[in-house]
């Protein structure tokens, strides 16, 4: 059918968005919401997923309609109004399907999805006339069918003339010859003489005498006679052009054109009182009276706006990704939650069954009935009442979040799942899951949440491009078939890992304009404490294990924390004692001893020193006043400064126990307020003590302040020992005690750094730099005999020394030239993870530094052992850079693995390609193959492969091709073939001949 | 033509075949041979169109009736009476006219020589082949009693049946072209032929023959019967034994399904138009010699067989046959 140039009439222009992408986007909302109160790093992640996925699936349909080509459309050339058409429509070169319809003057004649470029579809038209152009809007909303896009065309066709439905009655009839009477009562019309045609339904105004008894007492309704008239006639049909009604009297016409050739006469029509044309046939017929009159003013169709989407039905594999994705994130909650594998249990089987329910409901086309619904929703109430008036939680905020919410929302995904019957509820089912999966991402802390993180993506993916997908479509003879999934080619094997390649790099782009989230984390469970082990004796330094820590334990091997057996697998650094030996450092471990989520790196500080006797320091004997939690504030300890006149900014640190460790509360300098379950302990020094052992589990946050101290401002507070000679502190003196034992050239040496004039801090750098010059950092330094100065020992004799004995030197050099300085014990901030946003601190970060004082800012730390940022000095890095920092560490660090995954990659691609050949060479078999190498052959020759064997045969003019042509047919054909070698190599002697 | 290499057959309409249902080589070589033979026959009278004379085998073999449909003067009546000749047997040959009632046809029952008793009297279609010509200048009724009794092999009259003699064929024929005072034949009608025949103008040098007598009707006189009603028979038998794999079904399927899905088309092509296409394939799988049918059997024999199935927009046998040949070029015949 010869197919006119098309008009393009309209650009591509957004529809609207898809029955629960809504959800999709208030559950974006509650994830910034946990975002923002968290301060995960895993949930700004995600967001920026959700944004760029939410971005890619805006564009997404719009991108596939600018791909795809004019259609061109076919139409049979006669339909009725209301009958069956079927409708064409071809796109050449377009695989993706695009949802298509086709209207006439604003009513939808056909409608559905094109598989491979073409659509074939039964319609009907709805308007008499003649259509020379049909309006066609294609329609995608992309693989993800969120937002939905159009684009419309006006296609000339050939002319379809579409005719009226023939009417009950007739119109107007000027008959014309030896008539037997009006054309209303054919049955009375002089039968006998008549040749019998048959039989109808009896019409009003049709005499008894032409009833047809036999007939009618079978059917049980008046059948009559229907003759065809002996004598010819003329019957002129004439329409009314004036009638008030168009279409009813065009429906007259055709009755009374159906009527005239019935009865066998001549039949002619016209136009009012026009000339009157030949009516040959049914189809002149059909013709004639679609355009008898002129056509019916304004639309007849009250087109309403149709919904965005054009499908609403789920497949059942679409039910299924969305019960996946969950379940999941279900799965990631409770890790996060430490529930029992009883609740794990119960909420898993409830989602399933509910995804089971479903599923069924869907194949069965059924939906849950009322009952259910009072059922599920009486659950739901009772269950949540349950949750929320459960004694063990409080009803403030804090506890809300921890305790029901989660609970709630995991309740409420397994109940909406049974509801999850089409794709507006499988999209909000899949918001929640967001929510669910996000809220565990912000709780979750460890290593295995990027896995999970990516499990849950892709099952989430997976949902969403299955509920997008077309389900079903109609197919050609009326009935219902299920839409055929293309098979995966790979075109786009290669266009999903495009995709997926961009969509991570264009993540990682998004990210890189966010900083890192620098809390508040306050709502990240604050504070909770499983196995809460209670201290005996208030105040005191507890090992992990109870035991009390006495001041002036000898350092042998029991003091402190440390295990007796040696080890220090948990608290066991002597730092987190009363009293520290500055010559044992004992074994460290690398375990993971907590994890700090902390939006940039501090020291963890646990305790401080301030009285030293030239081998050991001790902690401050005063153990503080107690304060009772959850929501302790931190009063400003000696020395520190409330307000200083620099800037200060909230530095919030949640930390996460992993083992089990002593009552030491560690907190950034300088903690104002602490979130614990229990109470603790506020001492003069500045270090915080519980009373409880922070066993395994545990969970604290801390608010800091600290200042944005810089070089400048710590070299512009001048010579600290100036100003507490001018206004002394009796707090402040402490920390200026030196013990007898300390040596004149120790004094000397410090006062050869401190140069006249100069400031304190140019003082500290000029002693880390002559540190860093002249001793070596040496886990295996030797003890100091008893009674010899360690510092002296170490600044002049061994010169070797670890993290104790040089700050010990700094403080103890510091404070000959009368500067306040004491030694702070804790943890370096160790290792970020990246994803989580945690420090992974290890008990080998265990550390000890020197705290100096300033005026103005208070105690500032100092560590002359490493070069680890000033506390408070901003890193202003990016989530993205952070990713793509880890990313470049990862592959730099592992760099045969990753060379070994790319390989292996390589590997199952080239593997899964001969894979795929090896699979069509035994399904094909070897005469499979031959029959495409000579279909290939005839094509290579110009030939129609639509053609069988002998056909192409005939063109090769070769008695060895027809040969060859009945050999391939004889093996798809003959229930006698045998396939045996004699006859393959006849086979292919014969394609050899013939360059097949 | 040569009557004596038709072997002598056994009397049995049946053949003998393998536990597995294939059938013989020696009583497929038998019912090939008697199939070229007529052929050859038939292409000896007739202006040289061997794929006609195909056709119209194929459809005796496969238990089939035929349509020719032509302009006058091509020979229509000249092939069905060669047919006839050919196969042997009786022939018989009716006149479509007007004022033909069924019972003309099939037969009526008359009054015995005494007067007292009816006795049925057997009609002109109870013959081994009619020839109808101009089958659409009868009635309605006389050509579905024709048609039924074609159908279904047996003629009732008063109650009682009466079988047709074995092999029946009907071999009709119609004019397009004066179709005043015709009765065109409903589409009900036309499904019941296996195939509809166009021969066509003969060419320039086939036409030089019949004008010289060497060819055409002058020949008819001298065609001998090449086959015996039982080798008919048996060559049927052998032709339903022909086997079709599930491929070709499923192909003849697809077609069916692309005559009813195409736009041109009002009512596609029915069951029984694919069965009627099965046989005939059948009958030309044993004329090639094959005890299996191949797509190219079908895409022979989808024309003749399915054009007048078809009912397209305006209603001619061409249309029709413009339509499967689109059919045919939008699907791929199976293969190895």
């Amino acid at each position: 059918m010869p197919r006119k140039p098309a008009a393009a009439f309209g650009l591509t222009r957004p529809v609207g968005w898809a029955p629960g992408a809504s959800a999709l986007i208030a559950a974006w909302v509650a994830t910034y919401l946990v975002a923002r109160m968290t301060g995960a790093v895993a949930v700004t992640v995600v967001l920026a997923a959700l944004v760029v996925a939410a971005v890619g699936s805006l564009i997404a349909g719009c991108l596939r309609l600018l791909r795809l080509p004019v259609p061109s459309v076919s139409a049979p050339h006669r339909a009725t109004v209301g009958d069956d058409v079927v409708i064409r429509l071809t796109m050449p070169g377009s695989r993706a399907a695009v949802h298509v319809t086709i209207s006439d003057r604003g009513g939808p004649i056909a409608t559905g999805w094109t598989h491979d470029g073409s659509f074939s579809e039964i319609g009907s038209l709805h308007r008499r006339g003649v259509v020379e152009h049909v309006d066609v809007a294609v329609r995608s909303g992309g693989a993800a069918g969120l937002v939905w896009w159009q684009r419309r065309h006006r296609i000339a066709i050939d002319r379809l003339t579409v005719a009226p439905r023939a009417g009950d009655q007739g119109a107007r009839v000027d008959v014309s010859g030896d008539g037997h009477g009006p054309l209303h009562d054919g049955g009375t019309a002089s039968w006998g003489d008549d040749e019998l045609d048959g039989i109808r339904p009896w019409r009003e105004g049709d005499s008894e005498r032409s009833v047809h008894w036999p007939s009618s007492m079978r059917s049980g309704t008046l059948v009559v006679h229907d003759h065809h008239s002996a004598a010819p006639h003329r019957w002129i049909v004439r329409s009314d052009p004036t009638a008030p009604d168009l279409d009813a009297e065009a429906a007259r016409c055709r009755r009374a054109l159906d009527d005239a050739r019935r009865r066998g006469a001549q039949v002619l029509a016209a136009i009012g009182d026009g000339p009157p044309v030949d009516i040959a046939d049914a189809d002149a017929a059909a013709a004639w009276s679609a355009t008898c009159v002129p056509p019916a003013p304004g639309p007849d169709v009250v087109v309403t706006r149709p919904p965005a989407e054009p499908e609403t039905a789920l497949t059942t594999r679409a039910r299924w990704w969305t019960a996946a994705a969950t379940c999941v994130s279900i799965a990631m909650l409770c890790g996060a939650l430490g529930a029992t594998p009883l609740t794990i249990a119960v909420v898993m089987i409830g989602s399933l069954l509910a995804a089971t329910v479903t599923v069924r409901l869907i194949r069965s086309g059924r939906k849950l009935a009322q009952q259910w619904h009072t059922l599920l929703a009486l659950a739901s109430v009772g269950t949540l009442a349950l949750i929320v008036l459960y004694p063990e939680h409080g009803t403030d905020l804090l506890s809300l979040l921890r305790g029901p919410l989660p609970e709630v929302l995991m309740l409420l995904v397994a109940l909406h799942g049974f509801e999850c019957v089409d794709r507006r509820s499988a999209r909000a089912n899949l918001a929640i899951s967001v929510v669910i999966a996000t809220y565990a991402a912000g709780l979750r802390v460890d290593d295995r949440l990027a896995l999970w993180l990516a499990a849950w993506f892709v099952c989430l993916v997976g949902a969403y491009l299955s509920i997008a997908a077309p389900a079903r479509r109609t197919a050609p003879d009326g009935g219902r078939a299920v839409w055929r999934r293309p098979r995966p080619t790979w075109r786009t094997v290669a266009t999903l890992t495009a995709t997926v390649g961009v969509g991570a790099a264009l993540t990682v782009a998004a990210l890189s304009l966010v900083a890192v989230p620098a809390g508040p984390a306050a709502l990240t469970l604050p504070t909770f404490i499983e196995d809460a082990r209670d201290v005996v004796a208030p105040g005191g330094v507890v090992s992990p294990t109870g035991a009390v820590s006495e001041r002036g334990d000898t350092g042998d091997g029991t003091r402190g924390g440390q295990a007796a057996d040696g080890t220090a697998g948990n608290g066991g650094y002597p730092g987190f004692s009363e009293s520290l030996d500055t010559s044992v450092r004992g074994p460290m471990s690398d375990q993971i001893v907590m994890r700090v989520r902390a939006p940039e790196p501090d020291f963890w500080r646990g305790q401080t020193f301030g009285e030293y006797d030239g081998r050991f320091w001790y902690a401050d004997e005063d153990t503080g006043r107690p304060t009772e939690g959850p929501s302790i504030d931190i009063a400003p300890a000696d020395g520190d400064v409330p307000r200083t006149r620099l800037d200060q900014n909230e530095f919030i640190q949640t930390y996460f126990i992993e083992v089990d460790q002593p009552n030491i509360v560690f907190a950034a300098y300088r903690p104002t307020q602490v979130i614990f379950d229990g109470t603790i302990w506020q001492r003069a020094d500045g270090a915080l003590r519980s009373n409880v052992v922070l066993t395994e589990g545990a969970v604290y946050t801390v608010v800091s302040r600290r200042a944005e101290i810089t070089a400048a401002a710590l070299d512009g507070q001048g010579d600290v020992a100036v100003t507490v000679q001018q206004s002394p502190d009796a707090a402040l003196g402490r920390y200026l005690e030196l013990p007898a034992t300390v040596t004149d050239r120790t004094v000397a040496l410090a006062d050869s750094l401190s140069a006249p004039g100069a400031s304190t801090y140019q003082t500290v750098m000029a002693m880390q730099a002559w540190l860093g010059q002249h001793v070596q950092y040496d886990l295996d330094a030797p003890v100091p005999a008893e009674g010899i100065d360690a510092v002296d020992d170490f600044l002049f004799e061994s010169r070797l020394g670890f993290c104790e004995q040089i700050a010990s030197a700094l403080a103890v050099m510091l404070r000959t030239q009368g500067v306040p300085a004491r030694l702070a014990t804790g943890y370096v901030p160790g290792e970020r993870d990246r994803l989580s946003g945690v420090w992974k601190v290890r008990a080998s970060d265990a550390h000890a530094w020197v705290e100096v004082w300033f005026p103005q800012t208070g105690w500032q730390a100092f560590d002359p052992t490493a070069a680890v940022p000033l506390a408070g000095e901003h890193s202003s890095k990016s989530v993205g850079a952070d990713l793509a920092g880890a990313a470049i560490d990862a592959v730099r660090q592992h760099r045969t693995v990753a060379i070994g995954i790319v390989t292996l990659l390589l590997l199952a691609v080239a593997g899964s390609r001969l894979g795929a050949t090896w699979l069509r060479r035994r399904r094909r078999g070897r005469w499979g193959l031959l029959q495409d190498r000579w279909l290939r052959a005839a094509a290579a020759r110009g030939l129609d492969p639509v053609s069988s064997n002998p056909e192409l045969a005939r063109h090769w003019a070769d008695p060895d091709a027809d040969r060859l042509a009945d050999v391939l047919d004889r093996v798809a054909f003959d229930p006698t073939f045998t396939d045996t070698d004699d006859q393959w190599a006849e086979a292919a002697a014969l394609s050899t001949r013939l360059g097949v | 033509m040569n009557g004596a290499m038709v072997m002598p057959l056994s009397k049995s309409p049946g053949v003998d075949v393998h536990a597995d249902g294939r059938v013989r080589l020696d009583d497929l070589d038998r019912a090939r041979h008697l199939g070229l033979d007529l052929i050859a026959t038939i292409d000896h009278v007739l202006a040289g169109n061997h794929e006609v004379a195909q056709v119209a085998t194929a459809c005796l073999l496969s238990r089939g009736h035929l349509l020719i449909d032509d302009i006058p003067g091509v020979g229509k009546t000249l092939l069905a009476q060669v047919l006839a000749a050919a196969v042997g047997g009786t022939c018989h040959r009716i006149q479509g006219t007007p004022d033909l009632l069924p019972g003309d046809v099939t037969g009526s029952m008359v009054p015995d020589q005494d007067g007292m008793r009816l006795r049925f009297r057997p009609g002109p279609v109870f013959a081994n082949i009619v020839v109808f010509d101009e089958l659409n200048r009868t009635s309605p009724r006389t050509q579905s009693a024709l048609l039924e009794a074609a159908e279904e092999a047996t003629v009732s009259v008063d109650g009682v049946t009466h079988h047709l003699p074995d092999p029946f064929m009907l071999v009709a024929t119609q004019n397009p072209i004066e179709i005043l005072g015709t009765h065109r034949l409903g589409e009900g009608a036309l499904d019941r032929f296996a195939a509809v025949l166009t021969p066509g103008r003969p060419s320039f040098a086939n036409e030089v023959e019949v004008l010289t007598g060497r060819r055409g009707r002058t020949q008819l006189a001298e065609v001998v019967p090449v086959s015996t009603m039982d080798a008919i028979a048996t060559a049927r038998s052998v032709v339903e034994h022909v086997h079709v794999s599930d491929p070709i079904a499923r192909y003849v399927v697809e077609i069916l399904a692309a005559t009813r899905t195409h736009p041109d088309v009002r009512l596609g092509a029915s069951t029984r138009a694919g069965v009627s296409l099965i046989g005939l394939a059948r009958a030309l799988a044993v004329l090639r010699g094959r005890a299996y049918v191949v797509p190219d059997d079908i895409i022979t024999l989808a024309g003749p067989s399915l054009s007048h199935r078809v009912l397209v927009m305006d209603g001619s046998l061409d249309a029709g046959r413009e339509v499967v040949t689109q059919c045919l070029g939008s699907l791929r015949p199976p293969s190895a």
